[in-house]
C-alpha cells in the first residue's frame, strides 16, 4: 500500500466522518428546535389554564402528548397518499427551520444559502402537505377547515408581507441574517420593531403573526366545536403526532422569522428568547379575546393591519 | 460546413414550419396507431432541430453556419417593404416551447377524448396552429408579422368553433377580440407609415432603432402607432383591460384544446409583448417628451409603472376569480391569465428598469436580466405546469363523460394515481413550491421586483402567489380527493391511463422537478447560452449577478442555492419519513373508511362541499368584483347599439328623402369649399 | 424494552383524550370535571373533536339500539390502544329505562368496557374518582379492552347481529376505492 492510497483512505475516511458529523448536528439541531417548540406549546397551555383559573396541565404535557400519539396504531386505512400528505406535512417546517439563521447554534450555515423568498415559500410545504391529507381524508370538516386555513392564509400574508418588505426596503437585503447584522441585539432603538416608520409595518405584519400562528382571534381553521377540528379531523395516532411536531416546528420558524426581521434576532440564544416574548405576547391575546368568524377574520385582516403596515412601506420607500 | 449544404436552400422557419404542416396531414391518415407514431415523429424532430439549433448556433457549433449567415425566407412586396421570416434566438427559445407543447399534447389528445368525439380536426389543427404559431415567432418584419398572426388566429378560432364544449359563445368572443387586434394592428402600420413620412420598411429590429427618431417629429402619432400596434399583443397576453375574452375562450373549449392554448398559443403574446416593449422603450424614451412636458416629466418610468402596476393588480384579481371558479376549466383559465400577467410584468420591470432607473447601471442591468429571463423561464414553466394541468383534467373528461365541474368530480385519484401525481405535481408548480419549476422561474420575477424596488408590485404578486394556493387546492380537492360523486360502482369502471399516457406523465413529471432542481442549466440550455453571455455582460459592468448551475444570487442582496435546497428538502423529508417509521404502524379494520357521520358510505347520504368550502371569503371579494371591465365594454356595446336602433328610426322608407339628404350635403360641402 | 413500553404506558395515562358519547344527562357532569373546580386538565385529559384523535370513549348516558351503532362506529375508528367507559348506570343495567323497547340495557355485551362509574348520575367527585382510576389502570397497562375486543370480535359481532339484525360493518372488501 503506497502513501497515495494511505492518503486517499484517510481522506475518504475524513469525509465520512464530517458527513456523519453534519448528519448528527443536523438531527441535534432538528430534535432542539422542535423539542423547543414543544415547549412553548406547554406554555401555552399552562398559561391559558391560569387564566382560566385552573391548575392546568403540567409544562411538559404536549411531550407527552406526542410520545402517546406516536405509539399509537391508527385504525384507519387510507390511500397511500394520505401518509405521504403527512410526511410532506411534516417534512416541510423542517426543511424551512434548516434555512434559518438559528442553525448557527449548532454551528450549521444553511441559513446563508438562502433567503426570504425561499423561506415564504417552504413555510407552506408542511400546511400543502396536510391539506392534501386532508382531502384524502375526505371529510367534508377536513376540506372547510382547508378552505378556512387558506382563507385565512390569504388574509395574513398581506399585512404580514407588506411589513416584511418594509424592512427589506430600508436594509436592501433579503438575507435573513443581514438584516438580523442591520439591527442591534438587545438595545430596543435598535430594533426595527422600534424605528419609525418601521413600526407602522411592524404592528401590521404582528397582527399578521397572530393569524400565521392561528391563536385567537384568527383560529377558524380549528374550530372543535364547530367543524369537528377541520383539518385534524381524519388524523390520529401518529399523522396527529407528527401534526402537533409540525406545528411546534412552525412555531419555531415563524416566530422565529419575525424575531429576525423585527426585533434583530442575531444570535441563536436571543432569538430564542425573543421567540419567548413573542409567543407570550401572542398567546396573551389569544387567552382574552374570542374567535372571528372566517369571513369577518378576512375583512378584519386585510382592512386594518394591511392599511397600518402599507403605510409603513410606503413611508419607508419615499421618505 | 459540409454536411449541412442544404441549408442554403431550406431556412430555420422553413423547416419547422413543414414539418408541422407535415405533422398536421399524418393528422387525416385514419388508421390511429400509424397517424400517433407519424405525428410523434414529425413533432418529435420539429422540436428536437429546434433546441439542436438553438443551442448550437448560439453555441456557434461547426456543423452549422454562422447565425448571421442563416438566410430570411423573404417575400418582396414592394421596393422598400420586404416580409422576411428568420430565425434569431428568441424565435428558437419559443420555437422549443411550442413544438414541445405541440408533441406532448397531440400524444395526450386520445386519453382526453371521449368516444363520441371527433378527433381528427384536433389533430389536423393543432399543427397547423403551430406553424403558424412559429411563422409568427418567426416575423422580423410586422407586416409578416401582421400576416403570420392573422393566419394563426384563424387557426386558432377554427379550432375553437369546433370543440365549443360548453356553448357560451367563447370562440365568438375570441373572434371578435381578434378582429379588434387585427383592425388596430392595421391603424397603427398605416400610422407608423404615416409617422414615418413613407420612410420605414416595418422591421422590427429597424423599428426599435428608427421609432425614436419618428418621435421627434411627430410625437404623438408614433406614440398612437406604437400604442396601436400593441394592442393585438396585450390581448393574447391578457394584459388588463384587454384580458376579458381568455376565460370564456380557454374555459368554453376542450381541456387538450385549452392545453395547447394555454401552454403555448398563449406564449406568443408573451414573445410579441416582449419584442413591442423594445419598440414602445423607443418611443417614450425620446428626448422629444422631455422637450413637449417639461423637464420633470419622467415619461418612461409613469409609463412602465403603470402598466406593471396594470398587472400585479390582474395578477391578483384573476387569482382571486380563479379559486372562486365552480368549474376546473375555467379556474385553470383564470390561474393561466394571472401566470400570464406575472410574465408581462416581469418584462416590464426588467424593460422598463434599464431606461427608467438610470440612478445605478448595475442595478438596471441585473434587474434587466432577472425580469427577461424570469419571464422566459416563467413562460417554459407555466407551459409545463398548465400542460400538465390540462391535461390531467383531459383525462378525467374523458373517464367521467365530459364532467369539468367540481361538484360533480371527485376522489379520481383513486383510479388514476398517475395521472393525478402530475396534475399535483402541475400545481405544486404553479404555487411555486421550492424544487419545483414554478419556484425556480417566479424566483426570478420577484428577485427582478424587490432588487427593482418595486415594493408594493412585489407584495401584489405574492398576494397573487398566496391566492394561488387557495385555487391549487379546490383543484386537487375537487377533482382528485373528496368523495365520489357518481358512486362506487362507476368509480370502479374509471381505469387509469394507457402505458403511453403514463410515460407522458412521468417525462412531464420530470421536467417539472427537473427545472426546478437545476435552473440556471435549464435556462441556459434552452436559452441557447444567451443567459451566460448576458450574466457575463453584466459581471463585465461590475454588476453582482450571478446564475450558475443551481445558484441564483445578487450579491448581498439574495442567494438561493438549489444545489443545497435539494439535499435539505431531502433531509427533511427523510426526518419525517423516520419519525413516520419509528412510530407505531396502522392497523386494517373492515371499515368503509370514508367520513360518513359514522355510518358506512351509500351514495345517497354523501356530502359533497366541494362547492362551499371558500363560501365565506367568496361572500367577502363577491362586492369586489362587480367593478368588471367587461360590464364597460357590454356598455359601450350598448351605447352602440342604440346608436344604431336610434340611425335605424330615422328610416323612413322611402329612398327619395335619402337623395335628398344627399344633395344636401353635396351642397353643404359646396357651400363649405366656397367659403 | 421493557422500560422502554413502560415509559409508553405512562405517557398513554398521562394524556388521556376522551371522546363524550353524551346521549344523557351525563354530559352534566362534564363540564365541573374540566372546568377550574377539578380541572381534569391537571391529569393531561381534554376532550376531542373526533373519535380519531381519542383515546378514551366515555357513554354517559342511555344506550338504544340507533345510538348504540354510532358507538360502535366511532370505537371502531378510534386508534388503539383504546378504552371504553361506561358512565352511570344506565350504559351498566339499563338505569331507570331498563324496560323501555328501544334501550340496550348491558353495553358490555357489544363493545369490552374498561372501567364502570356506577351513579344515577355520577357526581363530577365520581368522575375525577373514574379518570385517576383509568390513568392507574393504562399506567400499568391493565385496561386492555380493546385487545379483549379483537380477541373476542366473533362474540362480539354476534352480539350485535342479534341486535341488529344484519352486520354492522361493511365486509365486502371496499375498504378504499
Amino acid at each position: 500500500m503506497n502513501t497515495a492510497t494511505v492518503a486517499g483512505a484517510a481522506s475518504a475516511g475524513a469525509k465520512f466522518l464530517g458527513a456523519l458529523v453534519l448528519t448528527l448536528k443536523v438531527l441535534v439541531y432538528l430534535i432542539l428546535m422542535v423539542a423547543i417548540g414543544l415547549f412553548l406549546m406547554g406554555i401555552y397551555r399552562k398559561f391559558s389554564a391560569r387564566v382560566q383559573y385552573r391548575v392546568g396541565p403540567p409544562i411538559w404535557q404536549p411531550y407527552i402528548d406526542v410520545i402517546k400519539l406516536l405509539s399509537k396504531k391508527d385504525a384507519a386505512t387510507k390511500n397511500w397518499v394520505f401518509d405521504l400528505g403527512a410526511v410532506m406535512g411534516f417534512g416541510g417546517p423542517l426543511i424551512l427551520l434548516l434555512f434559518l439563521p438559528l442553525d448557527s447554534i449548532v454551528g450549521l450555515n444553511f441559513h446563508t444559502k438562502g433567503d426570504l423568498i425561499l423561506i415564504l415559500y417552504l413555510a407552506v410545504v408542511g400546511p400543502l402537505g396536510f391539506a392534501l391529507a386532508a382531502s384524502v381524508g375526505a371529510s367534508p370538516w377536513g376540506a372547510i377547515g382547508v378552505g378556512r386555513a387558506l382563507s385565512m392564509m390569504l388574509g395574513y400574508e398581506l399585512p404580514f408581507i407588506l411589513g416584511i418588505l418594509a424592512v427589506v426596503a430600508k436594509d436592501g437585503t433579503i438575507m435573513l441574517h443581514k438584516v438580523a447584522a442591520a439591527q442591534s441585539i438587545w438595545n430596543p432603538a435598535g430594533w426595527h420593531y422600534f424605528q419609525w416608520p418601521l413600526i407602522l409595518a411592524a404592528i401590521g405584519a404582528h397582527i399578521g403573526l397572530q393569524g400565521m400562528l392561528s391563536e385567537k382571534p384568527f383560529e377558524q381553521s380549528v374550530a372543535p366545536h364547530e367543524i369537528g377540528s377541520g383539518i385534524m379531523v381524519e388524523f390520529g395516532g401518529r399523522y396527529l403526532g407528527m401534526m402537533l411536531l409540525m406545528k411546534a416546528a412552525s412555531l419555531m420558524a415563524e416566530l422565529g422569522l419575525f424575531a429576525i426581521f423585527f426585533l434583530g434576532a442575531t444570535t441563536p440564544l436571543d432569538t430564542i428568547i425573543k421567540i419567548f416574548i413573542l409567543y407570550i405576547i401572542a398567546i396573551s391575546f389569544d387567552a382574552v379575546l374570542g374567535r372571528f368568524r372566517p369571513d369577518q377574520a378576512f375583512v378584519v385582516l386585510w382592512k386594518w393591519p394591511t392599511i397600518i403596515a402599507l403605510l409603513g412601506l410606503l413611508l419607508t420607500v419615499f421618505a | 460546413m459540409g454536411m449541412l449544404t442544404h441549408w442554403s436552400v431550406l431556412t430555420v422557419p422553413e423547416v419547422l414550419v413543414l414539418s408541422s404542416i407535415l405533422a398536421a396531414l399524418f393528422g387525416l391518415i385514419n388508421n390511429e396507431k400509424v397517424k400517433r407514431i407519424l405525428q410523434m415523429i414529425s413533432t418529435t424532430a420539429a422540436a428536437a432541430f429546434a433546441l439542436y439549433v438553438n443551442i448550437g448556433l448560439v453555441a456557434g457549433w461547426k456543423s452549422l453556419p454562422k447565425m448571421a449567415d442563416l438566410k430570411p425566407f423573404t417575400v418582396k412586396l414592394t421596393e422598400n417593404i420586404t416580409l422576411n421570416w428568420q430565425y434569431y434566438w428568441i424565435t428558437g427559445t419559443f420555437a422549443i416551447l411550442v413544438m414541445g407543447v405541440l408533441m406532448f399534447v397531440l400524444a395526450y389528445a386520445l386519453e382526453t377524448f371521449k368516444d363520441d368525439e371527433n378527433t381528427t380536426p384536433f389533430y389536423v389543427l393543432t399543427p397547423l396552429l403551430a406553424a403558424a404559431i412559429y411563422m409568427t415567432l418567426a416575423s422580423v418584419n410586422l407586416i409578416a408579422l401582421f400576416f403570420s398572426w392573422e393566419l394563426m388566429s384563424f387557426v386558432a378560432l377554427l379550432m375553437l368553433l369546433y370543440y365549443d364544449r360548453t356553448k357560451e359563445g367563447g370562440p365568438w368572443l375570441y373572434a371578435f377580440w381578434s378582429g379588434i387586434g387585427a383592425m388596430s394592428m392595421l391603424a397603427g402600420i398605416f400610422l407608423m407609415y404615416l409617422a414615418s413620412d413613407g420612410k420605414t420598411t416595418f422591421g422590427m429590429f429597424e423599428l426599435m432603432q428608427t421609432v425614436p427618431i419618428y418621435t421627434i417629429k411627430h410625437p404623438y402619432l408614433t406614440l398612437a402607432a406604437v400604442l396601436l400596434i400593441g394592442v393585438p399583443f396585450m390581448i393574447k397576453a391578457s394584459v388588463p383591460p384587454f384580458h376579458t375574452w381568455a376565460p370564456r375562450t380557454y374555459g368554453s373549449t376542450h381541456p387538450s384544446v385549452a392545453a395547447f392554448f394555454s401552454a403555448a398559443y398563449s406564449k406568443v403574446g408573451i414573445f410579441a409583448m416582449l419584442m413591442w416593449l423594445y419598440i414602445f422603450v423607443g418611443t417614450v424614451m425620446s428626448g422629444k417628451w422631455v422637450t413637449t412636458l417639461g423637464a420633470n416629466f419622467r415619461s418612461i418610468p409613469t409609463a412602465f409603472f403603470i402598466l406593471a402596476a396594470l398587472l400585479a393588480f390582474g395578477s391578483v384579481f384573476t387569482s382571486l376569480l380563479a379559486f372562486a371558479q365552480k368549474d376546473a376549466m375555467y379556474l385553470l383559465a383564470y390561474s393561466s391569465m394571472g401566470q400570464l400577467m406575472y410574465m408581462v410584468m416581469a418584462l416590464v420591470i426588467g424593460i422598463g428598469i434599464t431606461v427608467g432607473y438610470q440612478k445605478d447601471m448595475n442595478i438596471a442591468m441585473t434587474v434587466y436580466t432577472l425580469g427577461f429571463f424570469g419571464a422566459i423561464y416563467h413562460a417554459y414553466a407555466h407551459g409545463v405546469f398548465e400542460m400538465a394541468a390540462y391535461m390531467a383534467l383531459g383525462a378525467v373528461y374523458k373517464r367521467s363523460g365530459g364532467e369539468t365541474e367540481f361538484n360533480k368530480l371527485g376522489a379520481y385519484a383513486h383510479r388514476m394515481p398517475v395521472t393525478f401525481f402530475m396534475g399535483f405535481l402541475a400545481m405544486l408548480s404553479t404555487v411555486s413550491i421550492p424544487m419545483m419549476w414554478g419556484f425556480a422561474s417566479k424566483y426570478l420575477i420577484y428577485q427582478a421586483a424587490l432588487y427593482g424596488r418595486f415594493f408594493v408590485l412585489s407584495a401584489m404578486a405574492l398576494i397573487a402567489g398566496t391566492a394561488s394556493f387557495l385555487y391549487a387546492f379546490r383543484y386537487i380537492h375537487g377533482i382528485w380527493w373528496g368523495q365520489p360523486t357518481k358512486g362506487y360502482d362507476f368509480m370502479h369502471s374509471v381505469r387509469e391511463v394507457s402505458a403511453w399516457g403514463i410515460i407522458i406523465a412521468l417525462v412531464v413529471i420530470g421536467l417539472t422537478v427537473l427545472g426546478g432542481a437545476m435552473p440556471g442549466q435549464v435556462l441556459n440550455f434552452i436559452t441557447g447560452n444567451s443567459l451566460n453571455q448576458m450574466v457575463m455582460q453584466s459581471a463585465m459592468a461590475g454588476g453582482p449577478l450571478l446564475i450558475d448551475k443551481a445558484i441564483y444570487m445578487v450579491n448581498g442582496f439574495s442567494i438561493v442555492h438549489f444545489g443545497y435546497l435539494a439535499i435539505l428538502f431531502t433531509v427533511g423529508i427523510l426526518v419525517a419519513l423516520l419519525v413516520y417509521t419509528l412510530a407505531g404502524g396502522s392497523r386494517k379494520v373492515n371499515l368503509d373508511d370514508f367520513y360518513n357521520s359514522s355510518e358506512p358510505y351509500r351514495p345517497e347520504w354523501q356530502v359533497q362541499l366541494i362547492g362551499a368550502f371558500y363560501g365565506p371569503i367568496e361572500r367577502v371579494i363577491e362586492p369586489y368584483f362587480k367593478i368588471s371591465i367587461e360590464r364597460v365594454y357590454n356598455w359601450f356595446g350598448d351605447i352602440f347599439g342604440w346608436f344604431a336602433s336610434y340611425i335605424e328610426s330615422w328610416n323612413t322608407g322611402d329612398t327619395r328623402d335619402y337623395a335628398w339628404a344627399l344633395a344636401g350635403l353635396v351642397i353643404l360641402l359646396m357651400v363649405l369649399w366656397v367659403f | 424494552m421493557a422500560e422502554w413500553l413502560k415509559l409508553i404506558d405512562k405517557a398513554r395515562s398521562r394524556s388521556i383524550w376522551m371522546l363524550m358519547y353524551c346521549t344523557g344527562c351525563g354530559a352534566m357532569e362534564m363540564p365541573p370535571a374540566m372546568t377550574s373546580r377539578f380541572d381534569m386538565e391537571r391529569f393531561g385529559i381534554m376532550p376531542m373533536a373526533t373519535p380519531r384523535q381519542a383515546d378514551v370513549i366515555l357513554v354517559t348516558g342511555y344506550v338504544t339500539k340507533k345510538t348504540l351503532k354510532r358507538i360502535i362506529y366511532a370505537y371502531e375508528q378510534m386508534p388503539a390502544p383504546k378504552w371504553l367507559v361506561a358512565h352511570g348506570s344506565c350504559p351498566i343495567n339499563g338505569g331507570v329505562y331498563w324496560d323501555s323497547h328501544a334501550t340496550v340495557n348491558r353495553l358490555d355485551l357489544f363493545l369490552p368496557v374498561d372501567l364502570y362509574v356506577a351513579g344515577c348520575m355520577p357526581r363530577a367527585e365520581a368522575n375525577m374518582k373514574m379518570f385517576t382510576e383509568l390513568i392507574d389502570m393504562v399506567a400499568k397497562g391493565e385496561a386492555r379492552g380493546w385487545e379483549e375486543y379483537e380477541k373476542n370480535k366473533a362474540y362480539y359481532k354476534e352480539n350485535q347481529r342479534k341486535l341488529f339484525g344484519y352486520d354492522l360493518v361493511f365486509t365486502d372488501g371496499r375498504s378504499a376505492l
